[in-house]
């Protein structure tokens, strides 16, 4: 009786249930990462074998390689340029938008706000179709632009609002003194508040670029090659191909998950923020 | 000095226009006329006809609401179970927090397209991991992709892999937040666990369960690039979501007409959880 | 002196380099015509595109081009095709497709008429070493619209060790009154497709030819995932509605799908899933393949890769054991049988009417097709192609790889005579399509079979409709017309 009595005890003081509650959802959260990434390393013999290889007996930097040959260019360096340019102009643009928001009272700007929310939740396969005609008539098919600007309209809600939120933050004082001695309102934005709110402006940026990097359905449908990003050459290799080539397949996956590792690796404090639309602080 | 708000905003409201609103009024005239594109036939008006067949007389989409309603419904409580538990057993005082938490928070990082190739490996009939888990635990293989409803179960455990973490972020950031004071009152009150969790911590945190609730929903009811690579809607249409039965009859089939119309559906069913967050958003109810 | 002599080296030397230079870029021009031009390739991933990236590497090599290949998923080829030749943005000059999104694309291919009746006189080889399958799959109105790049043509495979083993026999013979041979007389029919696999599929700890199964065998398998389906329905369905084979009434256009024939052709894929291996309903070609080369299946339905695969001990548990067999057949009413195998889908490599480089385009085709060189791809471990041209299947090197190589030849030839070519309508792809998917809901158990074939003819009655039916009904009488 003694003997369960104090087990108990040390079972409630070191928190024994919290660790093997969270081994346990760490495995469900964790053995897919690890899954994808031994199966990168895996020969193609173990690619498809009863029981799973849970352990590769062999490992290969094979897989890589004809990701490197085959699958990597330019795909890797259009998703880097979509990304980068959607986040550049999705933050210039919706900083104005959020300090707008945020300093200037006017009647209607909590409506203007929500109508700029209610983009993100816009369905993308709605306006696919028609955006896909708009492009052809431009003759823009396969062309950064386009892709660049429709990554850049999912990506201003989150802009906006999370550099609102941040904008918020930032003491009004330090503006109506620089106001005083006779800044105006652009030389107070440019000069004050974006220095000032730099780390938020990063965070918004990065959460702007992970989206775009995994982006699959405008790239889809509105590039072709010379623009094509790294999720429609996933799209190539996973979805019903002649002969699923899992190796590769896992390469190339691990790869484009490298963005989002830094992301986690840095940005922790932020996350929820980002992900909540700046919902939770 | 004057203020112009409005010239501050004007990039951000050309770019929506130009590139959400256009093609969605776009969108909305196409869906009132008959537009077969692969017969290369000039658009004819039928007016609410596309909608009509739809809601009629296509159990194709009646079944790709079942499916999105399962998925919606299933995938939100899973979710929010489960990430509600890991953010409670993460608030507390433990060590190699940071590590469990590193691991939570790298799927929602991920492309779904590559969650969905992730997910196909793992649900393989014979080589994949969770078959051959069940199996070790003496329980029959599952055909994880060959129909309703497995195909659907899979879909949702790979979208909960994916976004539980993200509520249990939001709840664990939610849940740090909190005030001391009423938790210590309680305590020499002699309130127990449970009463402390149900009427202390729950109506505290619940307005940032609704916005993670809301938000998830909303992703749910348009969940495409899991299920495109994942099952691709098949077999038959068991595990068709509306997203990929609009791609498919806009892309695959090229009927311009009647694609838009069930965009328009899509659309209107959206947005009743937007009006919910909406209240929520504007209410300032927010932590 | 020493200056002297050093200026004197020198200009020997540079006098050498300049020779070299000058040789080198006149061997250059020469040699390599397409030298800093770029060429767009779209062919469908895996299987199709392994032996063609082999080509491209060479190609390169020898023209100086820089050929660009683009993978394309085969469950979204077509989709994405179809996009990218009305959006005319001509990114892509070379596609590789199928002979029945002919009708589709046709509009915004380059007819190569001219083309190739140059090379008819520059290389005469080239073009009359082509298999009939060229003029039947590639014709469309009046103009050459493609070149093959695979023949395909269903066959039956099934374990030789096991059908021949004398206690197997004899248990057959007692359970089914009839014996077990699939080439007695040269074929067997679709309910006896059912009988084999049903008395081949085993549970672990049951004997099989002698041996104790440690896991379950099963008598057969279907290619199951979305976009093969239509063709593993079509092989019975041909069968069971031969000789005319029709998919609609030539005079109305009214689907024949639903016909006691096609109800028959459905029941039986549906019963077969029976026999098959749990998940073949979301097995890609791979997996599909790989079940009867490692050994789990009795007989299968399938491509002439097989017998490639199967020769190859790093594939193949099963080499030297693999039969070849006509693909079933349906007894007729008057007694006799009704054969037809599926010579669905082959590829074709077209050339799209907005590339630049039409000239370089034709060449990359031509030089893929050559007889050695396309004899290359056809021998590639990881390919899929099969053969197309007259110097396949009098191939030597062919018959050396395949174990039995003669026997399957011999086979293949066999079924070719008895093919049936793809549906050639505008269209296909989405006729096609509705069979998938009704074919995977009767499948399932959603719906039984006669439904199933109802869906189709409902739904196919409603695209001819849309489609415009004088066209599809011209366009489908000019198809058969081919045939007879």
């Amino acid at each position: 009786m003694r003997i369960f009595r104090s087990l108990a005890r040390v079972w409630v003081q070191k928190n024994i249930s919290v660790y093997i509650g969270l081994i346990v959802t760490t495995l469900f959260f964790g053995f897919p990462l690890y899954w994808m990434i031994s199966s990168s390393f895996k020969v193609r013999l173990e690619w498809l074998i009863s029981p799973p290889a849970y352990w590769p007996s062999l490992y290969t930097l094979g897989n890589y390689i004809t990701v490197i040959k085959d699958y990597f260019s330019p795909y890797f360096f259009n998703s880097l340029i979509v990304a980068s340019c959607s986040t550049v102009l999705a933050l210039a643009i919706g900083s104005l938008a959020a300090y707008s928001l945020s300093r200037f009272s006017f009647r209607g700007s909590e409506k203007v706000a929500f109508w700029i929310l209610s983009t993100r939740m816009l369905p993308p396969v709605a306006i696919v179709l028609p955006m896909f005609f708009f492009v052809q008539y431009l003759r823009l098919i396969d062309n950064y632009f386009p892709l660049i600007m429709i990554h850049t309209l999912f990506n201003v809600s989150l802009a906006v609002w999370l550099l609102k939120g941040f904008f918020d933050e930032i003491p009004q004082e330090i503006e109506e003194a620089a106001m005083v001695d006779g800044c105006n309102t652009v030389r107070v934005f440019s000069k004050i508040v974006i220095p000032l709110s730099a780390p938020g402006l990063v965070v918004t940026g990065v959460f702007c670029f992970i989206f775009s990097w995994n982006e699959m359905l405008m790239a889809f449908v509105l590039t072709r090659y010379r623009a094509a990003t790294l999720p429609i050459q996933v799209v190539q290799l996973a979805r019903g191909v002649f002969g699923t080539r899992w190796g590769p397949i896992s390469g190339l996956t691990t790869i484009s998950i490298l963005p989002a590792l830094v992301v986690v690796i840095c940005l922790q404090r932020y996350l929820a923020r980002g992900l909540t639309l700046g919902a939770v602080k | 000095m004057r203020q112009r708000p409005l010239l501050w905003l004007a990039p951000v409201i050309a770019v929506i226009l130009a590139f959400g609103v256009f093609p969605l009024g776009y969108s909305l005239v196409l869906s009132f006329f008959k537009w077969d594109l692969a017969g290369e036939s000039a658009p004819t008006f039928v007016g609410l006809q596309n909608f009509r067949d739809i809601l009629l007389t296509d159990h194709r989409f009646w079944a790709n609401i079942r499916n999105t309603i399962l998925i919606v419904i299933i995938g939100v409580v899973f979710q929010l179970i489960i990430g509600l538990g890991t953010a409670l057993l993460l608030v507390k005082e433990i060590k190699a927090k940071v590590l469990f938490r590193t691991v939570l928070v790298v799927p929602m990082m991920i492309a779904p397209v590559v969650v969905g190739a992730i997910w196909k490996n793992l649900f393989h009939y014979n080589a994949g991991p969770v078959n051959h888990l069940l199996s070790l635990l003496g329980l029959d293989r599952i055909d994880w992709l060959s129909g309703f409803p497995e195909g659907v179960f899979a879909i949702i455990i790979a979208d909960t892999w994916e976004w539980t973490p993200f509520i249990a972020i939001a709840l664990l950031a939610g849940l740090q937040s909190l005030p001391q004071e009423p938790f210590e009152a309680a305590q020499i009150d002699g309130a127990s666990k449970w009463q402390i969790f149900r009427f202390l911590t729950l109506p505290l945190i619940k307005p940032i369960v609704i916005i993670v609730l809301l938000l998830r929903v909303i992703d749910l009811f348009k969940i495409f690039d899991t299920v495109f690579i994942l099952t691709g809607g098949g077999p038959g249409y068991s595990t068709e979501t509306i997203s990929v039965y609009i791609y498919k009859v806009g892309l695959s089939y090229f009927r311009v007409g009647y694609s838009s119309a069930l965009s328009y559906i899509l659309l209107f069913i959206v947005t009743v959880p937007i009006i919910f967050l909406h209240r929520y958003f504007s209410s300032e109810a927010k932590l | 002196m020493n200056r002297k002599k050093l200026a004197k080296k020198i200009s020997v030397g540079m006098l050498v380099l300049a020779t070299l230079a000058f040789a080198s870029t006149c061997g250059w021009s020469a040699e390599k015509p397409y030298a800093g031009k770029e060429l767009v390739v779209a062919v469908e991933a895996g299987v199709m595109a392994l032996p063609l990236r082999e080509f491209v590497s060479a190609w390169e090599d020898t023209t100086g081009a820089k050929v660009r290949v683009v993978e394309l998923s085969t469950a979204v080829v077509h989709s994405k095709l179809m996009m990218e030749l009305k959006s005319e943005s001509g990114v892509y000059d070379v596609v590789n497709c199928k002979p029945m999104w002919m009708g589709d694309f046709a509009k915004y291919l380059l007819p190569l008429d001219i083309y190739i009746e140059k090379a008819k006189t520059t290389d005469p080889d080239w073009y009359s070493g082509f298999l009939p399958i060229q003029e039947i799959s590639n014709i469309w109105g009046d103009k050459i619209l493609g070149v093959q790049t695979d023949g395909d043509v269903v066959s039956l495979y099934y374990r030789k060790d096991l059908f021949s083993y004398p206690e197997e026999r004899a248990t057959f013979q007692r359970k089914y009154g009839y014996e077990l041979d699939v080439s007695l007389t040269g074929h067997i029919t679709w309910d006896q497709y059912l009988d084999i696999a049903e008395f081949f599929t085993r549970k672990p700890g049951e004997k099989l030819a002698g041996e104790t199964l440690a896991k379950p065998f099963y008598g057969t398998a279907e290619l199951g995932e979305k976009w093969a389906l239509p063709w593993w329905f079509l092989a019975r369905y041909i069968a069971y509605s031969a000789p005319t084979s029709y998919l609609f009434d030539p005079d109305s256009m009214e689907p024949l799908i639903n016909s006691p024939a096609g109800v028959r052709a459905m029941r039986n894929f549906v019963d077969s899933i029976k026999f098959s291996p749990p998940g073949v309903l979301s097995y890609g070609y791979l997996e599909y393949t790989s079940e009867f080369l490692t050994g789990n299946l009795a007989m299968e339905l399938m491509w002439p890769d097989l017998a490639r695969w199967g020769s190859d001990p790093e594939q193949s548990k099963v080499m030297g054991k693999i039969g070849f067999a006509l693909p079933p057949a349906a007894p007729s009413a008057s007694g006799g049988v009704r054969l037809k195998s599926l010579m669905a889908p082959g590829h074709n490599t077209s050339i799209v009417a907005t590339t630049k480089n039409p000239e370089m385009a034709f060449d990359f085709i031509k030089g893929f097709t050559q007889p050695d060189v396309s004899l290359d791809t056809l021998l590639s471990p990881q390919g899929g192609y099969d053969p197309y041209r007259i110097e396949h299947i009098q191939s030597e090197r062919l018959i050396n790889t395949v174990v039995d190589g003669d026997k399957y030849l011999e086979n293949h030839m066999k079924c070719l005579r008895i093919g049936w070519p793809d549906l050639k309508i505008t269209g296909a792809e989405e006729f096609y399509d509705k069979i998938a998917v009704n074919a995977g809901r009767a499948l399932q158990g959603e719906i039984s079979p006669e439904e199933a074939v109802n869906n189709i003819a409902e739904e196919w009655k409603e695209i001819v409709k849309r489609r415009g039916l004088e066209e599809l009904r011209s366009q489908y009488r000019k198809s058969l017309g081919f045939l007879e």
